[in-house]
């Protein structure tokens, strides 16, 4: 690894990075399944990821959030196991497993140690072949989720995250969250799920991920024998975003009894707008705006004007769709000065980077890069997205030759695009009284309660 | 030619068979250490203490300094010192004036950040090698020359209310934690909120701050932990020349002593106790806590299993008496044993299903609570426990700073970083009847304070 890294630093040489794929990135293919192998001898455990090429769009269109509820209660009961003998059997040996649905795939991980991977994985794939989902487990389920869906009212940070969601992707098919709505969930039944999981057993395209030593490869015959996934090769048609959202009006989500408001800035990004530019300037300009404690945003909302504790950008890609955005927050009496510096910060970085605040931010993502190697299993989760997207690992290696030759017209280009005031969707959770405070100042709101969003 | 896969100074011995009856791999287990990390150690004439690890895995490393003074040092009327320290420790010292600290290491491709707790301040970066002397001589320049300047000392007292905002007031389940802490630990340092009182962070003083760093922001009151791609005895010689010349307090011993003779950590809340807060949530949250004990003593590992096998996961007692079983009555569960350097909190939290009736679903929890220490208990269990401890440890140190906090804690909290080595072993050794026992100690035959938040009184 030092030596690719020396390389890429020093000389930006592909040739070190090809050497590392081939020492340590291994394609193999079991029983037909694509296996992308990462070998670290360095501690007796491994991570394993099943990439399935469907995810939530994939859902019955009254039924949303059905391949998310599927895959987390793969532990709800086989025609062999009760919940109970599941669970127990998983957190006996400390395995830690979960699940993540996108709109666009989904994958199953898996953690723990090296000795017990064999007997973990045939429980794993017990699960994925036998599961009954049983109703009353399924009854439970709903009722807890719809609990917990209803408890966001109280958790400011969260359900404004959830309301942007929807605001800002309105109309895309992208809009509501993988995990559906309390009436959708409430409509899903265990034929629905065992229908998902056959689905996903037999058709959809998977590909494995495992990082750890040389034993994992005994592996193999468990996934093919006991599982059976053979080469399935569904992958779903992916929905293109090609119109976005616009609205002038700030939606304020009123919660009793706020005494902060949590702010969400941001935008869809069609698919014109994902394939065009540069990634790495991408980064460059999420990490330049709300990157770390030098970002702009942090120097002029925390430091300069100290109106917030935090503030963070994002611009997050997948496939044919994508999100840019600022999250931010303040106390009632500062919103207004809190959106003024913001539309100032982003008019700034669109027109006139500063090319000390440049440098840094460049050595600042060069450096971090360094740092997000460190983890394998981190690493692993990168190659996974890169095969999504459809993009070589090399470009992985080739990242920081390319941040090197970026130039501040190139971010100012991306903020410009992405972040231009007037294309935002923003949206507010807060106090009622945030109304009259944001109406005085001059901008048109629209009220609407949180239970709109669950 | 450095090799990928070895992480040298992280030995990890075989693992089949050491942690008991494996599915797979049931075997003997050797007893002997499971992980083994060269760690390089020495303290310097003034005190200040070092540690070293070397991963040449990646040219990078992590700097971690635990400052061994926390909210448990400051005075009623101050309370927040600590923390609002921590966030001053930032806005700039002599050398490296204000705002420079941030740019250094994020400008030379670094990360960094910083915690308080009651016990603690400990601030941390991560880097690429090259900067290690840059880090070594901007810690040094914060310990001694600390600006503290009027304007941003202002400014950095509405963030942390905003924080306090974030974490306590808009939260209501930062607001039942706090309120336990204040309930359980009343009339003893733990009783105040890390983060500071309204009242005391509006009037807070920069000369309190400063006499505060002045006093507990000194080489012999700190650990320096490394780990990466540097030779420790680089380190060393840097961290000498840095750090060497700067004075000892002669007196923190003394004054740490006479602060926490004085203030005294006697548990003196009067249980059994309800305490039920207005909050925003549609659905009540509750805390059920028990008087516990401070970190070292055997019984804390005891609880710390014991909490585990009660409330951690889905497998666990209370969960599967409250959340999976039957007639759920819970959205989730979990027991923490929360073992302070003075002294200890054992409790559970969760979320209920639906309103119902809360003094009700409180006589039932305690009851379950009461079971638990006869049929919770057993060999299998405890297994389990130390099945997942491990895995959580192993997994924590996939980096220069999961080893590096590692090592660290062991350092600070137990006084040697070598305790790694009898830690699972002291874990594997817990018996079933030292758990009854405890649980019979702890919970069943003891009083208890019970906190509920809900959008309803």
């Amino acid at each position: 690894m030092k030596k690719l890294l020396i390389g890429l630093l020093s000389l930006g040489s592909l040739a070190h990075a090809n050497t590392y794929l081939e020492e340590n990135v291994h394609k193999l293919k079991w029983n037909g399944v694509e296996v992308v192998w990462l070998e670290d001898e360095s501690l007796p455990t491994y991570n394993m990821t099943v990439y399935f090429a469907e995810g939530a769009l994939g859902d019955q269109p009254e039924k949303l959030g059905e391949t998310e509820f599927m895959f987390d209660q793969l532990t709800s009961g086989t025609d062999k196991y009760s919940r109970e003998q599941l669970t127990e059997s998983l957190e006996f040996n400390g395995t830690q497993f979960g699940s993540r649905v996108t709109h666009e795939f989904s994958t199953f991980t898996v953690s723990g140690l090296m000795k017990d991977a064999v007997s973990t994985m045939k429980t794993v794939c017990h699960m994925f072949t036998r599961s009954q989902f049983p109703a009353k487990e399924i009854k439970k389920t709903q009722a807890m989720a719809t609990a917990g869906l209803k408890s966001l009212i109280s958790k400011h940070g969260d359900l404004a995250k959830r309301a942007f969601r929807y605001e800002s992707l309105r109309g895309s098919g992208y809009e509501t969250p993988t995990g559906g709505t309390i009436k959708s969930l409430n409509k899903i039944t265990s034929l629905d799920l065992q229908k998902r999981l056959t689905h996903f057993n037999n058709d959809v395209f998977k590909r494995i991920y495992i990082k750890g030593p040389k034993t994992i490869n005994e592996l193999k015959g468990i996934f093919s024998d006991q599982c059976k996934w053979k080469n399935a090769t569904y992958k779903y048609p992916l929905k293109k975003v090609t119109k976005i959202n616009e609205t002038k009006k700030i939606i304020l989500v009123s919660v009793p009894n706020a005494n902060q408001a949590q702010v969400q800035v941001g935008k869809i990004m069609t698919i014109e707008e994902v394939n065009s530019g540069s990634d790495e300037a991408k980064a460059f300009a999420s990490n330049y705006l709300g990157g770390g404690f030098t970002s702009r945003l942090i120097q002029v909302l925390r430091v300069e004007q100290g109106l917030t504790y935090s503030a963070g950008a994002y611009i997050s890609e997948q496939k044919n769709y994508g999100r840019s955005g600022l999250i931010t927050f303040t106390k009632n009496e500062t919103i207004v000065e809190l959106l003024k510096s913001i539309q100032s910060i982003l008019k700034s970085s669109s027109t006139a980077i500063d090319k000390g605040h440049f440098k840094l931010s460049k050595n600042n993502l060069i450096g971090n890069y360094l740092l997000g190697l460190e983890s394998t299993s981190d690493f692993l989760s990168n190659l996974l997205i890169f095969d999504h997207i459809g993009r070589s690992y090399e470009e992985i290696y080739e990242f920081t030759s390319r941040v090197e030759e970026l130039k501040p017209k190139d971010i100012e280009k991306v903020i410009g695009k992405l972040f231009n005031w007037n294309d935002q969707t923003i949206l507010i959770v807060g106090s009622p009284a945030l109304e009259s405070i944001l109406v005085k100042a001059g901008y048109e709101v629209e009220v609407k309660s949180p239970m709109t969003y669950l | 030619m450095k090799c990928f896969n070895v992480f040298k100074a992280l030995k990890v011995l075989p693992l089949v068979g050491v942690i008991g009856c494996s599915q797979v791999n049931p075997g003997g287990g050797s007893g002997d250490s499971l992980l083994s990390f060269d760690v390089k150690k020495k303290v310097l004439d003034n005190g200040l203490t070092i540690l070293v690890v070397e991963n040449h895995k990646l040219p990078v490393f992590s700097y971690y300094t635990y400052y061994k003074v926390g909210s448990k040092f400051e005075d009623p009327d101050t309370t927040g010192s600590s923390h609002l320290l921590e966030h001053m420790m930032f806005k700039g010292a002599k050398k490296y004036g204000e705002g420079e600290f941030d740019k250094m290491v994020e400008g030379n491709g670094g990360n960094n950040n910083a915690y308080t707790t009651n016990d603690l301040t400990v601030y941390y970066e991560n880097l690429p090698s090259q900067h290690f002397a840059t880090i070594a001589d901007l810690e040094a320049d914060r310990m001694q020359n600390l600006l503290l300047a009027d304007d941003s000392f202002k400014k950095e007292v509405n963030v942390v209310l905003e924080e306090r905002k974030m974490r306590y007031e808009n939260s209501d389940r930062g607001k039942i934690y706090l309120e336990m802490m204040k309930n359980l630990f009343v009339g003893t340092p733990y009783g105040s909120s890390v983060i500071g009182e309204i009242k005391d962070l509006k009037s807070i003083t920069r000369k309190r701050v400063h006499d505060y760093f002045k006093t507990y922001y000194v080489p012999n009151n700190a650990v320096i932990v490394i780990v990466g791609d540097l030779k420790a005895e680089k380190v060393f010689e840097q961290i000498n020349k840095s750090f060497g010349a700067i004075p000892a307090n002669k007196n923190l011993d003394k004054i740490k002593a006479d602060h926490l003779a004085k203030k005294g950590f006697e548990f003196q809340a009067e249980l059994p106790k309800d305490v039920r807060l207005k909050g925003t949530s549609p659905l009540p949250m509750f805390s059920l806590a028990y008087k516990g004990i401070k970190i070292g003593p055997r019984d804390s590992f005891v609880l710390d299993i014991l909490s585990s096998i009660i409330g951690g996961g889905e497998s666990s007692y209370l969960s599967k008496k409250f959340v999976v079983g039957e007639n759920p009555k819970l959205q989730g569960i979990y027991a923490a044993n929360y073992t302070l350097q003075e002294s200890g909190v054992f409790f559970i939290g969760g979320a209920m299903l639906n309103g119902g009736n809360r003094a009700q679903f409180k006589g039932e929890l305690i009851r379950e609570v009461r079971k638990s220490c006869r049929k919770a208990i057993s060999k299998k269990a405890v297994q389990k426990v130390v099945n997942q401890y491990l895995v959580e440890m192993l997994s924590g140190l996939e980096t220069n700073a999961g080893v590096a906090r590692f090592i660290g804690d062991r350092e600070v909290y137990f006084g040697s970083y070598e305790f790694y080595k009898d830690e699972i072993n002291t874990y594997r050794s817990v018996t079933v009847e030292e758990l009854e026992s405890a649980c019979q100690k702890y919970l069943a035959d003891a009083d208890s304070l019970f906190l509920t938040i809900w959008n309803q009184k």
